[in-house]
């Protein structure tokens, strides 16, 4: 039985089922308007915007499903300590629901909050400020006392003393994979060509700038390139000696299998982040190796040292120098970016994807994250 | 006797070698008062009484019994009283004694609406009302950590194991062996082999008792990774009466032999998880260790050489074999010429598609058969009556540790899989233990021993009977039966969107079960390749490890 199509069909009714394999199989056209490099969420939710406009392609060099770090936390959120982030990404709940709305697939989706812990003095001030900016950008987040913390999470106040939290309860948790898999179909019919396990090897230059990809070592025409997958841009990009300023984290996932005990709100404890879908499947992800993530897990709350774990797997996590994402163009003509979401990659996906999409259609968008906008400078922490 | 598919002792010595016929021994299973053997093991004792339906599986409520050997069986029981991570385990592996109890193991519902809406709505309420406080499972403490550290570590103490440790054996190196059933020695004594002019039963026997002598036999300990190094981390039962408790035991050694051997796979056809079902090797082996037949009338459906031994056997023991149905064309191996002289039935190029099974009774009553190649009249279903079907689906190599590891020779990691048949076990386990002797710069000039076995021919394709499935057969036809995922589970995910194979078990829940899958053996991936994915599934994961066991693995360094 499928694990997760059954809660899937609960959360919607089933629409007839479709494929985007239509692509499969076939060869790309020679040329198209707009070529999308990435299979994850925010690639395709990028192709499914373009697909109306003109011919679009979008070539994956793995699988077309929710990417690893897409996967490691399926939380859209939106109340980040960090005020730029923030302000793009105030109504990604609410985009995440009307996207959903529109396609034709069932997507699982939970509104269980997110709850993130204080660990220290500074964490307490840092997050105390983010839930006044919050407030002020109307997202709906506030600090929670210890008290109410554990009541809010249960596992967690059995196992130690907990500190306040930045609590906002109308963060969603997703199914990433039905995301992706909804998208995929979505665009599919809008008439985009996806193509699955076709590695973009390089980028084609002209005096103008990008004049295409070489994929499977033909030439595919294209006006415009979008590149959406960070692997992939940082490769491409550095070989065409364009600039990109990504900071990157190791990271390890684990997936427990369903039927886990309740969490509560999905949970960020320091580096460590606890979601579970509404199956009951619990996921992990920490800077750590994956016994140690283990460890660190039971030790925030010793309920879950019976959880059994489904799959490991690494993931590589690109942040922008200065914490944010860099969605626009890139110093190259012809050549946009979407990339550097960080830890909280779905939300910005969902809040990003219409920017990018009215970019690539030369129309005014939020600059704010702008990848080479003078504003942005490193910063020495990473804000959460 | 001790129930009706005991064999009775005219049958021959030769089966029943683990078995006290005097000595009855009184249990109970699932609240019910049985009785076994001295010897017999909760499996055998059970299937002696005639209890062929043992548990239900949790997803789709279908009647389940035991199917395979040892850890790879996918029905489970416990040991009243037993608790913790590691409380299920296969019957095979629980040796019964007065006045012990067991039952099945109940798993709550994955997947069923129902509980999922429950689930969903409770949460949803926990929200807005303040309920009282849900109950958390109770947190168990991390299970202790040993370490320990050798010349070389063989992990499996089959013919490939005891091969490589004899190659070791004048080196000087100080060898342990890692064994993940309670019993050691694998099948070796299922197989009718001279080696060193002994049956190979008696010499790997010999050698793993004289291990066990030198304690440097560590039994019911599951290998859960290889790690650089090498080093090997093993999930050990450390008490055969409370399987449930284990420590994590991790061996550092200078080279590791992985002769983990090959698993038998099941075969695809519709309602091929019926009680009734089980694999050539496990029938093999309840016949020959404990005396108990599968059934009173037996067909024995093969893609490889090893239906035919189990055939043999069946025959010899008495019980009446009203087919072998091979699905090659023309197999010609030599055990093939021992069935013809028998005088047992054969059926080529003839496929199982499906059996007729008894609810009320719990029992198959009829093997449907066809023949693979013919259409019209000659390949119409034909029904054989019967009450126990033996499935033998070729061989597929135990290496998940291996592939998971990454490791190589260079690394210090030496496997032995050369095939699955006697003489192809002895000579890789033989070749992987010189090589761990010389990476170790220890030198032996110890020659082979002489193995005289019939060789096997190659098994048939496993599509001859996935590419036959129908899409109603393919509703109930298991590709992975721990987890139940069926054949047509794995086409609506395709026609869902997931083309990947990593997309793809992330969405069926692939070796979700209690086995992990390995009863199911590689099935998945010729499944994969037949609905069109676009690559084979990773290799089974290595073992059910809950956070707290990997806690507790963090804590070894």
């Amino acid at each position: 039985m499928l694990r997760r199509a059954l809660s899937s069909v609960l959360a919607r009714p089933p629409s007839p089922a479709r494929s985007h394999a239509a692509s499969v199989g076939q060869s790309p056209a020679e040329a198209y308007d707009i070529v999308i490099v990435g299979g994850g969420v925010r690639a395709l939710a990028i192709a499914l915007g373009c697909a109306s406009r003109g011919p679009v392609a979008l070539f994956a060099e793995g699988e077309i499903a929710a990417a690893a770090d897409e996967r490691a936390w399926p939380v859209v959120r939106s109340a980040h300590s960090d005020l730029n982030r923030l302000a793009a990404e105030a109504r990604a709940p609410k985009r995440l629901k009307r996207l959903v709305g529109r396609l034709p697939g069932p997507v699982a989706r939970d509104a269980a909050g997110v709850l993130a812990l204080a660990s220290s003095q500074y964490d307490v001030e840092a997050l105390t400020a983010a839930a006044g900016a919050a407030k002020a950008a109307g997202v709906a987040a506030w600090m929670v006392p210890p008290l109410e913390v554990s009541a809010l999470s249960p596992p967690l106040g059995a196992g130690r003393d907990v500190g306040a939290a930045l609590y906002e309860p109308g963060a969603l948790t997703v199914d990433a994979d039905a995301l992706a898999f909804a998208l995929a179909d979505a665009a599919a019919q809008q008439g985009a060509a996806l193509f699955a396990g076709a590695p973009v090897e390089r980028l084609e230059r002209d005096d103008l700038g990008v004049a295409g990809v070489i994929v499977g070592g033909r030439l595919i025409a294209a006006r415009r390139v979008m590149l959406a997958d960070d692997f992939a841009a940082i490769r491409l990009v550095r070989e065409n000696r364009g600039r990109l300023s990504l900071k990157r984290e190791e990271r390890q996932i684990i997936v427990a299998e369903p039927g886990g005990p309740s969490l509560g709100p999905a949970l960020l404890v320091g580096d460590l982040t606890l979601s579970r879908d509404i199956d009951g499947a619990i996921t992990l992800s920490g800077p750590f190796s994956g016994n140690e993530l283990a460890r660190r897990a039971v030790e925030a709350a010793p309920s879950l040292s019976r959880l059994v774990m489904a799959s490991e797997e690494p993931v590589t996590v690109w942040t922008g120098v200065d914490g944010r994402a860099q969605v626009g163009a890139a110093d190259i003509p012809g050549l946009w970016l979407s990339l550097g979401f960080g830890r909280d990659a779905l939300s910005g996906a969902v809040s990003t994807w219409r920017d990018a999409v009215r970019m690539l259609a030369d129309k005014p968008a939020d600059l704010a994250l702008a990848p080479f906008a003078p504003t942005r400078r490193p910063t020495r922490e990473v804000a959460r | 006797m001790s129930g009706p598919f005991r064999l009775p002792p005219s049958a021959g010595a030769r089966f029943g070698t683990r078995i006290d016929r005097d000595e009855p021994v009184g249990f109970r299973f699932a609240g019910r008062a049985l009785s076994g053997l001295y010897g017999d093991t909760l499996a055998s004792a059970l299937l002696a009484s005639g209890a062929p339906r043992w548990a239900t599986s949790p997803t789709l409520g279908r009647p389940r019994a035991l199917a395979a050997l040892g850890l790879e069986d996918h029905v489970p029981v416990m040991i009243e009283d037993d608790s913790g991570d590691w409380a299920a385990i296969s019957g095979d592996e629980i040796v019964i004694r007065e006045g012990m109890a067991a039952r099945p193991v109940r798993l709550a519902p994955k997947t069923s609406v129902r509980g999922m809406i429950r689930g969903v709505a409770i949460e949803r309420l926990r929200r807005v009302l303040p309920l009282p406080r849900m109950r958390l499972p109770a947190p168990r403490p991390l299970p202790s950590t040993i370490e320990e550290t050798c010349d070389v570590v063989v992990i499996g103490s089959g013919a490939a194991g005891v091969a490589a440790v004899t190659a070791l054996r004048r080196t000087g190196l100080h060898v342990v062996i890692v064994e993940a059933s309670r019993r050691p020695c694998g099948t070796s004594d299922l197989f009718d082999a001279v080696v060193a002019e002994r049956a190979l039963g008696d010499w790997t026997a010999r050698a793993a008792a004289a291990f066990a002598d030198r304690d440097a036999l560590r039994l019911g300990a599951t290998v859960i990774d290889i790690e650089p190094g090498p080093a090997v981390v093993a999930i050990e039962r450390s008490d055969p009466r409370r399987p449930g408790e284990v420590v994590v035991r991790r061996i550092s050694a200078g080279a590791v032999v992985l002769a983990t051997g090959f698993r038998e796979r099941p075969l695809v056809f519709r309602d091929n998880d019926r009680p009734g079902i089980i694999g050539s090797q496990a029938a093999r082996a309840l016949l020959r260790r404990h005396a108990v037949a599968p059934g009173e009338k037996v067909v024995v459906a093969t893609l490889s050489d090893d239906g035919y031994r189990t055939a043999v056997d069946l025959k010899e023991a008495g019980v009446s074999v009203e087919m072998t149905l091979d699905a090659r064309d023309a197999p010609q191996g030599g055990i093939v010429d021992e069935a013809k002289a028998l005088g047992l039935p054969l059926a080529f190029s003839s496929v199982v598609t499906g059996v007729d099974y008894d609810e009320g009774a719990g029992r198959i009553t009829g093997v449907r058969a066809a023949n693979r190649l013919g259409d019209g009249a000659a390949a119409a279903a034909r029904s054989i009556e019967a009450d126990a079907l033996v499935v033998a689906g070729g061989f597929a190599a135990r290496d998940e540790l291996a592939r998971r590891s990454g490791l190589r020779p260079e690394h210090g990691l030496f496997t032995a899989f050369a095939g699955s048949g006697v003489a192809d076990a002895i000579a890789s386990g033989w070749r992987a233990g010189l090589a761990a002797a010389n990476h170790l710069f220890a030198a032996t000039e110890d020659q082979q021993p002489v193995v005289d076995a019939l060789s096997d021919e190659a098994d048939g394709p496993v599509a001859a009977y996935l590419a036959r499935l129908g899409a109603e057969d393919a509703d109930s036809a298991f590709v992975d039966f721990g987890a139940e995922i069926t054949a047509s589970d794995i086409g609506s995910a395709v026609a869902l969107g997931a083309d990947g194979p990593e997309a793809l078990s992330r969405l069926l829940g692939l070796g979700s079960g209690l086995d992990c899958g390995r009863f199911s053996a590689d099935l998945p991936s010729h499944a994969f390749a037949a609905a069109g994915a676009r690559g084979a599934p990773a290799p089974l994961k290595t073992a059910r490890l809950t956070l707290g066991l990997l806690a507790a693995r963090a804590t070894l360094r």
